[in-house]
């Protein structure tokens, strides 16, 4: 059993405020009061709203509509604002004509902005408001998110940075040269680097006639002479009380490498409080041979030529010479 | 959701000179409220009140909670979807039963039940806060039974405006 329903237009404004009734060759006989706030200014035919969403405008809508089944949807473009993609069906009210309903599907939000629409241009059983609620809410929580893992990230970064850094000095610690070494040893990006061990000569005697914070003092003095005779994309760190390990990158002779350890050698002599005669002993080795699983032996290798120096006499820079060289040559640094 | 709700607490104690600041993190979310009442010496459920009322200042805030009722009664009708509403984005919070009633007398009670201490004082600054919003001049009062309004029919002011669309007042 069927039954046919008689309903005013208010009713019907109320059920579906975005409805269209039009004759049947497309006049619009009279629209719902949402669908009315989107048709502009003294359309006559429904091609004045609409176009076709898909393919080709073969600019007759009502051909488009008057073929479709009244299951199927139906989706339109208004024709003045065609980002938005009404979806919508079509039903014969037994009167003659077309009767249209639409929804905006996805583009609610952007129909909302456009033509400020309310609450009450939704029907209540329609889930227009709460779409709008989740997207905002969504938004929100995303922003909330977002802000969240930049906050982990440069919390992370910081950690890292103090894992790899000497707090006294501000140089990396023996960490970040561990970090520094691998890296320049990586087989996938070899990079010839020359490492330069260094103690500090007679420190001791600082701290025992001037205090340890005199000796701090005079560690981060070291600290900054050794930035100052290195470039940016060099390491420095200190590795213990009064041990410095420089990484210096490129390919150098034995020759550079004496004149930069001279030039540090005097640069420490120089900030040598009054009377306490510090100097350093510095020991060189070369990358050249050394892979990435060798970073102890290397350090190790540079202990020893360092050793050199100190037994020449403290204040000296020795360069180990490259493997299949002669014998380590301590050499005196030149006043 | 945890963390959001710590985050928004940590905003509110750190707005809020008089509380004193308690990071988050540190603590779950009702701690850092007993904390900062314990510090200020202001009691929990006014301080926890005031949380509420701060929550609708917070325009992300205000924006989700005018878009569940189109004025103040409107708004109190449909509270008790408050918690379901929630789930919709996310569904990792424990939140109370809210239920409405009305007494003989004609007014409006709030229950809050199977939630943590707390929830009907954060409710009635939340509710307050609202009614101020949506203009609406009512009284509303907290008791051992849940939180009492009294909303006379006519008397609205003029409300807060709200778009549904943030980007209507721009085009």
């Amino acid at each position: 059993m069927t039954h046919a329903l008689t309903l005013p237009q208010a009713a019907l404004d109320l059920l579906m405020p975005m409805h269209l009734c039009l004759g049947d060759d497309g006049t619009i006989h009279f629209a719902g009061p949402t669908m009315r706030k989107l048709m502009p200014a003294g359309a006559q035919v429904i091609e004045d709203i609409f176009v076709e969403a898909k393919g080709v405008e073969t600019g007759c809508v009502m051909s488009f509509v008057r073929a479709a089944h009244p299951a199927q949807r139906l989706s339109l473009r208004l024709r003045h604002h065609r980002q938005l993609l009404l979806r919508g069906h079509a039903v014969a009210p037994g009167f003659g004509g077309l009767l249209l309903n639409f929804g905006f599907g996805v583009s609610l939000s952007d129909a909302v902005a456009v033509f400020g629409l309310t609450e009450g241009d939704f029907a209540p059983a329609e889930l227009a408001l709460e779409l709008m609620f989740l997207q905002e809410a969504n938004r929100a929580i995303q922003g909330e998110l977002a802000r969240f893992n930049r906050h982990l990230m440069l919390a992370r970064q910081d950690a890292e940075r103090e894992a790899h850094t000497d707090s006294l000095t501000g140089l990396l610690n023996r960490r970040g040269l561990m970090a520094a070494m691998r890296n320049a040893l990586d087989p996938r990006t070899p990079q010839a680097f020359a490492l330069a061990h260094l103690d500090l000569d007679n420190f001791k005697g600082v701290n025992d006639r001037l205090g340890h914070a005199a000796g701090d003092r005079l560690l981060c003095d070291v600290a900054q002479v050794l930035g100052r005779v290195t470039r940016s994309r060099d390491h420095v760190a200190r590795i213990g009380g009064d041990e410095f390990v420089l990484v210096l990158g490129g390919s150098w002779s034995c020759q550079a490498l004496m004149a930069i350890g001279t030039r540090i050698v005097q640069g420490i002599e120089h900030t040598s409080p009054g009377g306490c005669a510090v100097s350093a002993s510095v020991g060189v080795v070369l990358s050249a041979g050394y892979g990435p699983d060798d970073i102890d032996q290397m350090l190790n290798d540079a202990d020893v030529v360092l050793y050199q120096s100190k037994r020449a006499g403290k204040g000296r820079v020795t360069v180990a010479p490259l493997p299949d060289g002669g014998l380590l040559r301590p050499l005196a640094a030149p006043r | 959701m945890d963390d959001l709700v710590s985050r928004a607490i940590e905003k509110f104690l750190r707005e809020e000179p008089t509380l004193g600041w308690v990071e988050a993190g540190l603590l779950p979310p009702g701690q850092m409220l007993h904390e900062a009442a314990l510090r200020s010496g202001k009691p929990f459920d006014e301080l926890v009140e005031d949380l509420g009322a701060w929550m609708v200042r917070q325009d992300e805030i205000w924006r989700l909670l005018r878009f569940c009722g189109q004025d103040f009664l409107d708004f109190l009708l449909r509270l008790d979807e408050l918690p379901e509403r929630i789930r919709l984005i996310s569904d990792d919070v424990n939140l109370p039963q809210i239920a409405l009633s009305r007494s003989h007398d004609g007014l409006l009670w709030v229950t809050v039940s199977d939630g943590p201490p707390g929830w009907t004082a954060f409710l009635s600054g939340l509710l307050r806060a609202m009614a101020d919003d949506y203009g609406a001049l009512c009284v509303i009062t907290r008791t051992a039974d849940g939180i009492c309004i009294d909303v006379p029919d006519s008397a609205f002011a003029e409300a807060r405006t709200f778009r549904l669309s943030p980007r209507a007042s721009l085009g």
